[in-house]
């Protein structure tokens, strides 16, 4: 006699066995919806956890800009050097949120979140379902976009795009997929809004032409696209080209160095998260994606698009590269293009790998989700701290000297209203922005005590001054001209204030801070000072 | 002084009378007749003036330390790193005050460097406003004075050596 065995008396793996099946069952929507909430909500849960840390002088500086009326954004912006997108967006998103850390922050983490759906969409449209799945899993616990979700700068955004862009030129150029191309315009044009590696993004997309190029039975209808395309890019970019030029050539970083060879240890450590979790990643792409550079393979779609997005990530960093050997601008937080080649490479690799990527992407989530502090520092300046501690003491029409003039607006950003401003290159007469136009040159000639003199000279008996200036600790971050000279000029200054001490024209009231806390970018003391004669 | 050199490593190797075990000769159980008993008496006293000559070799004679102690002060102007070295190959004329000033030149116009015991003391110093006319790198208070940029630029890169980086969160 044959027996059927009921449900509950199989076997256990025939039961998870029949789960997976049914599980597969489950239409798409149903699973990349299911994922998807899973993923944001960890994923926002990591991406929180220092979303109300203070500011550092990028992000004050951002906010200060943003503060203004619409019309006068990329005016003030020809003093920066940064295309006017992100600005303009975050003066919507002040207006509705506030203007707090925790509120600016939050459009960054909005971006950061928005690349897992729409990295599930890329892997999922160009490779298949489990490329998705791959890559939504690792845009939602990348260490790069963890850290820049919660700062108040265009990086997040420009991942965002980078992300669009990067897909819709593989469908568009690679598959033909001629819709996509619209698609791809409009993303680079938004990438050359929004940062300036948007450039070397479209130089690094032109030479990713190539290795489609080199495959393509339509050459011809390639060409014509491509012109089309990148000319109606560039064409949406005409209105801020004059802004362009002036920035380039009147603006820069004279805080950043020629970058060196240290690329890979920059992407392993600040992209990826460190050397455990791009180990993992090398394994997983290895396995997965060893198979493709086999006479068999090398042709087919996937090995194409592989090479496609390893030549645009490294074109454009090669071209970001070159250039900051003249004008240096070439720091891992401005590698927003590139990263989402990299997690697309690494998706596909991983997916390809078996339970060798399954196995690679558990450890990568182990290694990245919780410890989520270590790539979000709260503490990223002390200027709050300072300003908590000297501003309760200052007054109305009391004088604040910014020995570093990049920091102003975070001294602005954080002390009560009411104040003036000067920085060690003279008056300030809008402390929400740096004016980076010709800074070097103005610093060094700004003459300490010709400038300091008239400034202590117009303060009424009894007035104060607080002098802030940078803790100038380690060496690396203090070695490019413009930093080796604020640190000079500000004992040069310190110098003077001090011997209006020794004369008696100040008296020292105060300093701060007096809980000093590491931290992560350039620190400040500073030492408040009454007028007495 | 010790056999086998002075030093750390020295030191470490060698026994002193206060820390070495006890030697202990056991004469019970032994056969005292004949000429085994002659030798193994011979014997025991060979062995015994052996660790004898062992223990004096070892340094257990000289059981009084140096008179000025073994301490050797570091001198934080010549390292290591050695600034004063590195500034003087860079063909200026240093001198040395005090315990921990170098002044380069002469004043008004040479910078004047003061080493502090430790980095984080040289940060107190400008965080309470008593360094204001210093540039701090690292452990060091670099007071500019009215020397040229280009000099300047030579100290401030002496000054750098050895300084440690800020620590990175996470790390």
């Amino acid at each position: 006699m044959t027996t059927v065995a009921t449900p509950s008396e199989r076997p256990a793996g025939e039961r998870r066995a029949g789960r997976l099946r049914s599980l597969s069952k489950l239409p798409n929507w149903a699973i990349a919806t299911g994922v998807l909430v899973v993923l944001v909500a960890v994923s926002a849960y990591v991406r929180t956890r220092a979303l109300s840390g203070q500011f550092w002088i990028d992000e004050a500086i951002t906010s200060g800009i943003s503060t203004h009326s619409l019309g006068a954004i990329p005016g003030i912006l020809r003093h920066d050097g940064n295309p006017p997108l992100y600005y303009l967006l975050l003066h919507f998103w002040m207006r509705a949120f506030g203007t707090s850390e925790a509120a600016t922050h939050s459009l960054s983490l909005l971006f950061g979140l928005l690349t897992i759906p729409v990295a599930m969409w890329s892997g999922w449209s160009l490779f298949g379902r489990r490329v998705g799945l791959f890559a939504a899993v690792m845009f939602a616990t990348n260490a790069w976009l963890t850290q820049y979700a919660q700062e108040t700068r265009m990086y997040e955004l420009m991942a965002l795009l980078g992300l669009i862009a990067t897909t819709a030129f593989l469908h568009g150029f690679l598959y033909r997929r001629r819709r996509y191309l619209f698609l791809f315009a409009v993303a680079l044009a938004l990438m050359l809004y929004t940062h300036s590696w948007g450039i070397f993004f479209f130089i690094g997309a032109l030479i990713a032409l190539i290795p489609v190029y080199a495959v393509t039975e339509d050459r011809r209808g390639l060409l014509r696209d491509a012109a089309l395309t990148f000319a109606a890019a560039g064409i949406l970019f005409i209105p801020w080209i004059p802004n362009f030029i002036y920035q380039a050539t009147h603006t820069g970083a004279p805080w950043s160095h020629a970058p060196g060879l240290g690329t890979p240890i920059l992407i392993s450590r600040d992209l990826l998260g460190g050397d455990r979790v791009t180990i993992a990643l090398i394994i997983g792409c290895i396995a997965g994606l060893g198979a493709l550079f086999t006479r068999r393979l090398r042709r087919s779609h996937d090995a194409v698009a592989l090479w496609t997005l390893i030549v645009l990530g490294l074109a454009t960093l090669l071209v970001a590269w070159l250039s900051s050997q003249i004008t240096p601008a070439y720091v891992s937080r401005y590698f927003a293009p590139v990263l989402p080649a990299i997690l697309l490479i690494a998706a596909l690799g991983c997916a390809r790998a078996g339970v060798v990527g399954i196995a690679v992407l558990i450890a990568t989530v182990i290694f990245l989700v919780p410890h989520p502090g270590q790539f979000a520092y709260p503490i990223k300046s002390d200027m709050r701290n300072v300003a908590g501690q000297v501003g309760p003491l200052m007054h109305r029409g009391d004088l604040v000297v910014v020995a570093q003039p990049e920091q102003t607006p975070l001294a602005w950003y954080y002390l009560p209203g009411g104040l003036n401003y000067a920085n060690s290159i003279g008056r300030v007469s809008d402390p929400s922005y740096m004016n980076w136009v010709h800074a070097q040159s103005r610093l060094q000639r700004a003459n300490p005590a010709a400038t300091l003199g008239p400034m202590v000279s117009s303060l009424r008996r009894g007035q104060q001054l607080l002098y802030v200036r940078p803790l100038t600790e380690g060496v690396e971050n203090w070695e490019a001209p413009w930093t080796r000279l604020v640190r000079r000029r500000a004992a040069e200054w310190g110098a003077l204030l001090q011997a209006d001490v020794r004369h008696g024209v100040l008296k020292q009231i105060a300093w701060a801070p007096h809980d000093y806390q590491e931290a992560l970018f350039e620190p400040d003391s500073a030492v408040l000072y009454r007028k007495v004669s | 002084m010790p056999a086998f050199g002075t030093g750390p490593v020295s030191a470490a190797t060698t026994l002193t009378c206060g820390e070495s075990t006890p030697l202990i000769f056991y004469s019970g159980g032994v056969s005292s007749s004949g000429w085994l008993s002659a030798y193994k008496t011979g014997a025991t006293r060979a062995v015994a003036a052996a660790c004898a000559c062992a223990v004096v070799l070892s340094g257990c004679s000289g059981l009084s330390k140096p008179a000025g102690g073994r301490g050797a002060a570091v001198d934080p102007r010549t390292g290591p790193p050695n600034y004063l070295a590195c500034l003087r190959s860079n063909r200026l004329t240093v001198s040395e005050q005090g315990h921990n000033t170098l002044q380069v030149g002469s004043l008004p116009s040479g910078p004047t460097i003061v080493f502090e015991p430790t980095a984080g003391i040289a940060e107190g110093q400008q965080i309470q406003g008593k360094a204001q006319g210093a540039e701090v790198i690292g452990a060091a208070l670099l007071y500019p004075n009215h020397a040229p940029g280009a000099q300047l630029t030579v100290v401030e890169n002496c000054l750098g050596q050895g300084v440690a980086e800020p620590k990175e969160p996470g790390a």
